[in-house]
C-alpha cells in the first residue's frame, strides 16, 4: 500500500511540475498587467503543435526543439500583447474577458481548421524509457519535464530577484505608479512580461508534447487547471504558482485513484470554488488582488 | 400616463422583426429557412435570459450552459423514466436550474470581474463531468435519444411550424419579461449595481439579493430553452449541453447586439444566428472550425470598436442631444415641474423639543486597519435638526468615520447609535440606508449610463417600489436641486458641479433622517458653492439632519451649527465655529506648531 | 534660465478642474515650498509635473525642455524626481532593493554603487536595516528610505509630496535637517507640505495654493509673517 501511495504521490508531483510551469506564465502576466488571459491555453497548444510539426516534418527531437519553440512563443506573446491586450489595458473587465475569450476561440478553431481534429503524438528518444527512483518507477519524459520545469522556475525566480529588469517587474506588480516614478517604462514591462509568460508556456509545451496527445482544444483543459493553480497559489506569486501546481498534481493523482479517474477534474474544480470562497487571495497572493476587475 | 409609452419602440421593433420572419417562414416553406428562423428566435431568447444577469447586472457568466443542460436533462429524464410531459418537464427543469443558481450564486457572487467568470466556468464544467460520470442516470457521453411519436403532449411535432410558433412564443415571453424588469425597481437596481456597487448599496439596494433574483430568473428561462432544444433536436449529450462554447455563444449574442438593453439580444441574434448558419452551411463540412474563427474575430473586433454592442453604439449617438430630440427617443420624459420648492416639499423644521433628541451618537469609535490606527476613541453626539461639520487635515480619519457609520467598514471597537438604536457593525450598507442614513461619496459615483432622472429614481426606489410614484418623487427632488433641465441627460455628460448635485439629489431621494455629506463643496467655485450651501440649509429646514465633512473652511464655518476636528484619528476639539477657529490646538493641527493667531 | 517653469497650467482630475492657470518657477539650488489647505491641488500639481497626469492647457519646462505630455519614465530620466505622498515604497522588497530600484533610470545606473554608499553615509540607519523588508520599518524610517531612494536617482530637482505626514515632530525635525543637507549638496528642492510653518521657514521662496489657484507668492519668511495666510487656511 505504501508503495502504491508513494507511486501516486510521485506521479502527482511530476504532473504538478508541469502544471506549475503552465501556471507560472499566467500568474506573472496577471501580477503585472492585472489581466486574466483566457487564451493562455492556446499558447500552450501552439507550442505543442510547433513541437509536433518540427518532429514530424524534420525529425527533430522534442527536447531539441526548445531553441525554436521558446523564442517563437516569446515573439507570439509580444505580438498578441500589442494587438489584443494593449488596447484594453485600462478597459472595464467585461471587455478584457470577452477579448481574451474571443482570442481563445479564434486560435483554437484556427488550429482545428489548419491541422484538423486528429490526435497527434510526438515521440522522443526516451519516450518509452523508465527511470527507477528508490523503489518507484516513472517515465523518463515525465521526469525530464519535472526537472526542466523546476529549473525554469528557479531561473525565472533568480531573474526576478537579481536583475534590474526582474526587480522592475516586481516593482510594477507591487506599486504601478511608484514604479513609474522610478523611471520604469511600464508599457515596456507589460509587453516583456507577456512575452515572458508565453515563453514559459512554450517550455511547457515542448516538455508536454512527448507525454500528452496534441489536438486543437488541448489548451482548454490545461488552462482551467492553470487557473485553479494560480488561484490556489495566489495571483501574482511565483512560489505560489509552483507549489500550487504540485499540490494540484498530487490531488489529481490521488483523486484519480481513490475516487475515480473521471471525477478527478471535478474534484479540483471543487477545490477551486472552495479556495475562491474561503481564501480568494490564495496561499501567497496579495490580498485584494482578486477583487480587481 | 407616461408609463404607457414604455414599450415603444423596443417591443415594436422586436415584434416587427420576428413577425416578418415568421410570416416569411410560413410563405417560403423552405425547411432550412424555417430552421433558421427558429434558431434565431431560440438564441434571442437565450441571449435575453443571459442579458438579465450579464447585461443588466454586469455579472459576466460563462457558465450558463449549466442551467441550459440542467433544463434539458431534467425534462428528458423525467420523460424517459416517468413519462412526464415535457411541458411539465419545462417547469421542473426550470426549477432545478433555479435551485442550482441559488447554490452557486451565493458563493460566486462574492467575487468580481474575471474571477466571477472563472467560477461560473468551473461550475458548468463540474456539471459536465458529473453528467458523463453518472452514466446510469444520464446515459453518459452517449447521451439520451428522444424517440417518441409526435403529439402535443409529447412536445414533438412532425412539421417545423409548431416549433416556430413555440419558439416565437418563448421569445416574446422572455422579451416582455425583460422589458418589465428593465422598467421596474429590479432593473433599476441591477443597472445601478453594475455601474457602481458601493453607491448602489449606499442607496439601499441589497446587491447580493438582487443579483440572486436576476440569476434565478435568468436560470429559469435558460433552462426552458434547453428543454426546447431537446424536443427540437431529439438528442442531448453532455458536451452539447454543458459546454463552454454554449456559454460563450449565449453571451456573445447580447454582446454584439447590445448588453443591458432588451432589444440588444434580439438584434444580436438576428445578426449572428443567420451569419453562423450561413457560414456553417457554406464552409462547415470542408473547413471545419472556420466559422468559429470568424466568430472569435467578430468578438474581438466588437469589443475593440463597439464595446457597447450595436444598440449601445447607436444609442450613444443620441447622447448629449438637445432636450427636444432626447424626449423623442428616450422612453421616459418628465413633465414640466416648476421650481416652487415650497409647494413640492413643504418646509417642516424640527421642533425645538425634537432638537434636544440625539440622533447620532458615536461612543469610543475606534478603527484600525491591521496596524494603522485610523480612528481612536471618537465620541460624538449629533442632535436632530443640526448641521454638524467635521474637519481635519488629510488622513485624519474623517471619511473612515463616515464609512463606519454607513456600514462600509466594521468597527474595531466602540459603538454607534442612531435614533437610540445601535447600528455599530450593521452591514451591508443597504441596511444602514434603510434605517434612514444616506451618504454621498468624496469622489462622486454617478450611474454614468443612466439618465439623471433614472439616477435619482434609484434612490427613490429605496422607499417606493412603484415606478410611477418613484418617478414623481424623483422629479420633485430634481427640481429642488436645480437639475430639471438635465433630467433626461445621461449622467456622464454632466459637469462636476452638476454631478455633485446629482449625488446630493440621489441621497435625498431615499428620504433620510440623517444625511452624510462628504466634501460636497470641494472643487466648486464660489458661486456654485454658495448654491450648495443654500440647498443644505433648505434641507435642514425640511427636517433632515446634516453631518458634513469639508475642507473648504468658508463653507464649513458658515453652514455648521457645531464643528468637530479630527487629527491623527482623534477628536481634538468640538464647539461652535467661532470657538473652533480660534482654538490653538486647531491652529496647530492645520498650520503647524507655535503658530499664534490673534483672534478677535 | 529657471530649472523648472510651470506656466498657466490647467489640470483636470476625474473631470473636475483641480488646477487653474497655475504658474510657478524654481531656480537652481533653491528650496521652494508649496503650501495650501487640503484638496487644493498640491499633489495634483506634482503628479502633473512628473507626467502621471497630463495638463489640458499650459506648459511645463524643465531645464528649458517642454515636458508636459511626456511619459513619466522619460521625465525621471532627465533628473526630475518625485518622492510621492505616503512614500509608496515597494512593500515586499527589502530596503536595499528599494534603494537599488531608485537608480533604475539609465542616467543614475552607472554610478549606482557609489550613490548607494553615499546614501548609506547620509542615512546610516538604512545601512543597518538594508536586508529588512520595508514593512518592518517605522514611519520615520520609511520616509528616510523614500528620500534615500529618491537620491539614488541622481536628481537635479527633487520634489517631495507631504513628507511630514504622519510623522512625530522630532522626526520631522530630522527630516528638515536632511533636506537642508541635500540642498547644500546642490540638489534643487520643490516641497509640498501641510506643515506650513516649517515649510516656509526652510524655503527660499514659497507659493500658497487655494482652490487650485496660486493665491500668494513670495520669499519664505515674508509669507510666514503675512496674516493673509491664516485667512487662506481658516476661512476667516
Amino acid at each position: 500500500m505504501a508503495s502504491v501511495l508513494g507511486q501516486l504521490i510521485l506521479n502527482g508531483v511530476l504532473l504538478g511540475g508541469i502544471y506549475s510551469l503552465i501556471s507560472i506564465g499566467l500568474t506573472l502576466i496577471f501580477g503585472v498587467t492585472r489581466i486574466v488571459n483566457f487564451a493562455h491555453g492556446e499558447f500552450l497548444m501552439l507550442a505543442m503543435y510547433i513541437t509536433f510539426w518540427l518532429n514530424s516534418l524534420q525529425g527533430i527531437d522534442p527536447y531539441l526543439s526548445f531553441v525554436v519553440v521558446v523564442p517563437l512563443l516569446f515573439v507570439a506573446g509580444l505580438v498578441a500583447h500589442r494587438l489584443v491586450i494593449h488596447p484594453i489595458l485600462g478597459a472595464p473587465s467585461y471587455m478584457q474577458i470577452f477579448i481574451t475569450v474571443g482570442l481563445s476561440v479564434m486560435l483554437q478553431n484556427l488550429a482545428l481548421f489548419l491541422w484538423k481534429a486528429d490526435f497527434r503524438s510526438v515521440d522522443s528518444f526516451c519516450s518509452s524509457s523508465t527511470v527507477k527512483i528508490v523503489a518507484l518507477l516513472c517515465g523518463a519524459p515525465k521526469l525530464i519535464a519535472f526537472a526542466a520545469s523546476a529549473l525554469t522556475t528557479a531561473a525565472l525566480h533568480l531573474f526576478l530577484k537579481k536583475t534590474y529588469l526582474g526587480k522592475a517587474i516586481r516593482a510594477v506588480v507591487q506599486d504601478r505608479e511608484a514604479a513609474q516614478l522610478m523611471g520604469i517604462d511600464i508599457h515596456r514591462i507589460y509587453l516583456l512580461t507577456f512575452g515572458l509568460g508565453c515563453a514559459c508556456v512554450g517550455v511547457a509545451g515542448t516538455l508536454m508534447a512527448p507525454i500528452y496527445t496534441v489536438f486543437p482544444t488541448v489548451g482548454v483543459y490545461f488552462v482551467l487547471t492553470a487557473f485553479v493553480v494560480v488561484v490556489l497559489g495566489g495571483l501574482g506569486s511565483l512560489p505560489g504558482a509552483f507549489l500550487g501546481g504540485l499540490v494540484i498534481g498530487v490531488v489529481e493523482s490521488l483523486a484519480g485513484f481513490f475516487v475515480s479517474p473521471q471525477l478527478k477534474e471535478a474534484i479540483y474544480f471543487l477545490i477551486f470554488l472552495a479556495v475562491l470562497l474561503v481564501r480568494p487571495s490564495g496561499l501567497f497572493g496579495q490580498i485584494g488582488a482578486e477583487e480587481l476587475g | 400616463m407616461k408609463w404607457k409609452r414604455i414599450f415603444y419602440p423596443d417591443l415594436y421593433i422586436a415584434l416587427s422583426l420576428s413577425g416578418v420572419a415568421s410570416v416569411a417562414a410560413l410563405f417560403v416553406r423552405n425547411e432550412f429557412f424555417t430552421n433558421l428562423v427558429i434558431w434565431t428566435f431560440f438564441y434571442a431568447s437565450l441571449g435575453l435570459s443571459w442579458n438579465l444577469i450579464g447585461g443588466f447586472a454586469g455579472q459576466l457568466s460563462l457558465g450558463h450552459a449549466a442551467f441550459y443542460g440542467l433544463g434539458a436533462y431534467t425534462s428528458a429524464l423525467l420523460f424517459l423514466h416517468f413519462q412526464i410531459s415535457p411541458w411539465i418537464g419545462m417547469l421542473a427543469g426550470g426549477a432545478v436550474a433555479v435551485l442550482f443558481a441559488l447554490i452557486i450564486g451565493f458563493p460566486c457572487f462574492r467575487l468580481r470581474g474575471p474571477f466571477f467568470t472563472l467560477s461560473t466556468i468551473a461550475s458548468a464544467e463540474v456539471l459536465r463531468i458529473l453528467a458523463i460520470y453518472f452514466k446510469d442516470l444520464t446515459g453518459g457521453s452517449v447521451g439520451i435519444q428522444v424517440n417518441v411519436s409526435p403529439s402535443l403532449a409529447h412536445f414533438v411535432f412532425e412539421s417545423r411550424i409548431p416549433y416556430l410558433f413555440i419558439a416565437w412564443g418563448i421569445l416574446l415571453g422572455v422579451l416582455l419579461l425583460s422589458l418589465l424588469v428593465e422598467r421596474s425597481w429590479l432593473g433599476s437596481s441591477l443597472i445601478a449595481l453594475r455601474e457602481d456597487p458601493d453607491a448602489a448599496e449606499a442607496l439601499g439596494i441589497n446587491t447580493t439579493w438582487v443579483k440572486m433574483v436576476a440569476l434565478m430568473i435568468s436560470a429559469f428561462f435558460t433552462a426552458l430553452a434547453g428543454v426546447f432544444y431537446t424536443q427540437f433536436v431529439h438528442f442531448i449529450e453532455p458536451y452539447s449541453e454543458f459546454s463552454l462554447e454554449n456559454s460563450i455563444q449565449f453571451a456573445m449574442i447580447p454582446m454584439v447586439g447590445g448588453m443591458g438593453t432588451s432589444i440588444g439580444p434580439v438584434i444580436g441574434s438576428f445578426i449572428l444566428t443567420p451569419l453562423q448558419e450561413l457560414i456553417r452551411a457554406w464552409l462547415g463540412g470542408r473547413f471545419l472550425g472556420l466559422h468559429w474563427v470568424a466568430y472569435g474575430l467578430v468578438l474581438i473586433l466588437v469589443v475593440i470598436f463597439m464595446p457597447q454592442g450595436l444598440v449601445g453604439f447607436l444609442r450613444a449617438r443620441r447622447i448629449c442631444l438637445p432636450e427636444g430630440w432626447r424626449r423623442l427617443f428616450l422612453p421616459l420624459a418628465p413633465a414640466r415641474v416648476g421650481r416652487e420648492m415650497d409647494r413640492l416639499i413643504p418646509p417642516s423644521p424640527v421642533s425645538s423639543s425634537a432638537q434636544e433628541e440625539i440622533l447620532l451618537e458615536c461612543k469610543g469609535v475606534t478603527k484600525d486597519f491591521g496596524g494603522l490606527v485610523a480612528l481612536s476613541g471618537v465620541d460624538l453626539k449629533i442632535r436632530r435638526g443640526e448641521i454638524f461639520g467635521l474637519i481635519g487635515p488629510n488622513g485624519a480619519g474623517k471619511t473612515t468615520l463616515f464609512n463606519l457609520i454607513a456600514g462600509f467598514h466594521r468597527l474595531s471597537s466602540g459603538s454607534i447609535y442612531f435614533g437610540g438604536q445601535e447600528i455599530s457593525g450593521l452591514r451591508p450598507p443597504h441596511q444602514v440606508c434603510r434605517r434612514g442614513i444616506a451618504r454621498t461619496f468624496q469622489v462622486v459615483k454617478p450611474f454614468g449610463h443612466m439618465s439623471v432622472l433614472e439616477n435619482v429614481m434609484v434612490g427613490a426606489f429605496c422607499r417606493e417600489k412603484d415606478p410611477r410614484i418613484a418617478e414623481e418623487e424623483a422629479l420633485k427632488i430634481i427640481a429642488f436641486t436645480g437639475l430639471e433641465d438635465h433630467a433626461t441627460l445621461p449622467a456622464h455628460c454632466l459637469t462636476i458641479a452638476d454631478r455633485k448635485r446629482l449625488e446630493f439629489a440621489r441621497a435625498l431621494a431615499t428620504k433620510p433622517d440623517l444625511l452624510l455629506l462628504d466634501e460636497v463643496v470641494a472643487g466648486l467655485n464660489r458661486v456654485e458653492a454658495e448654491q450648495v450651501e443654500e440647498m443644505i440649509r433648505s434641507i435642514r429646514a425640511r427636517g433632515i439632519t446634516v453631518f458634513l465633512i469639508e475642507h473648504v473652511m468658508q463653507s464649513v464655518m458658515s453652514l455648521s451649527d457645531r464643528i468637530a476636528i479630527l487629527h491623527h484619528g482623534e477628536k481634538i476639539m468640538e464647539g461652535r465655529p467661532a470657538e473652533v477657529a480660534c482654538d490653538p490646538k486647531v491652529i496647530q493641527a492645520y498650520l503647524g506648531e507655535e503658530y499664534v493667531l490673534a483672534c478677535s | 534660465m529657471s530649472l523648472l517653469v510651470v506656466e498657466k497650467v490647467d489640470v483636470f482630475y476625474k473631470d473636475a478642474q483641480a488646477l487653474r492657470q497655475v504658474s510657478l518657477r524654481v531656480e537652481e539650488g533653491e528650496l521652494v515650498s508649496i503650501v495650501g489647505a487640503n484638496g487644493v491641488g498640491k499633489s495634483t500639481l506634482l503628479k502633473a509635473i512628473s507626467g502621471l497626469l497630463h495638463p489640458k492647457g499650459g506648459r511645463i519646462l524643465f531645464s528649458g525642455c517642454a515636458i508636459e505630455g511626456m511619459a513619466p519614465h522619460q521625465i525621471v530620466k532627465m533628473g526630475l524626481i518625485q518622492i510621492p505622498e505616503a512614500r509608496r515604497l515597494f512593500p515586499f522588497m527589502t530596503v536595499q532593493e528599494n534603494l537599488e530600484l531608485g537608480s533604475y533610470n539609465h542616467r543614475a545606473r552607472k554610478g549606482a554603487k557609489q550613490m548607494l554608499e553615499m546614501v548609506f553615509e547620509i542615512l546610516p540607519l538604512l545601512r543597518e536595516r538594508k536586508g529588512q523588508l520595508v514593512r518592518s520599518l517605522s514611519g520615520g524610517e520609511q520616509q528616510m528610505l523614500a528620500i534615500g531612494r529618491g537620491l539614488m536617482a541622481r536628481p537635479r530637482l527633487l520634489m517631495l509630496d507631504e513628507p511630514s505626514l504622519g510623522l512625530a515632530p522630532l522626526v520631522v525635525n530630522e527630516l528638515f535637517a536632511l533636506l537642508a543637507r541635500i540642498q547644500a549638496e546642490g540638489v534643487t528642492i520643490l516641497l509640498v507640505e501641510q506643515d506650513v510653518r516649517r515649510a516656509l521657514k526652510a524655503a527660499d521662496r514659497g507659493y500658497v495654493l487655494e482652490r487650485g489657484e496660486v493665491m500668494m507668492e513670495g520669499k519664505g519668511q515674508q509669507l510666514l509673517d503675512d496674516p493673509a495666510i491664516k485667512v487662506a487656511y481658516l476661512g476667516m
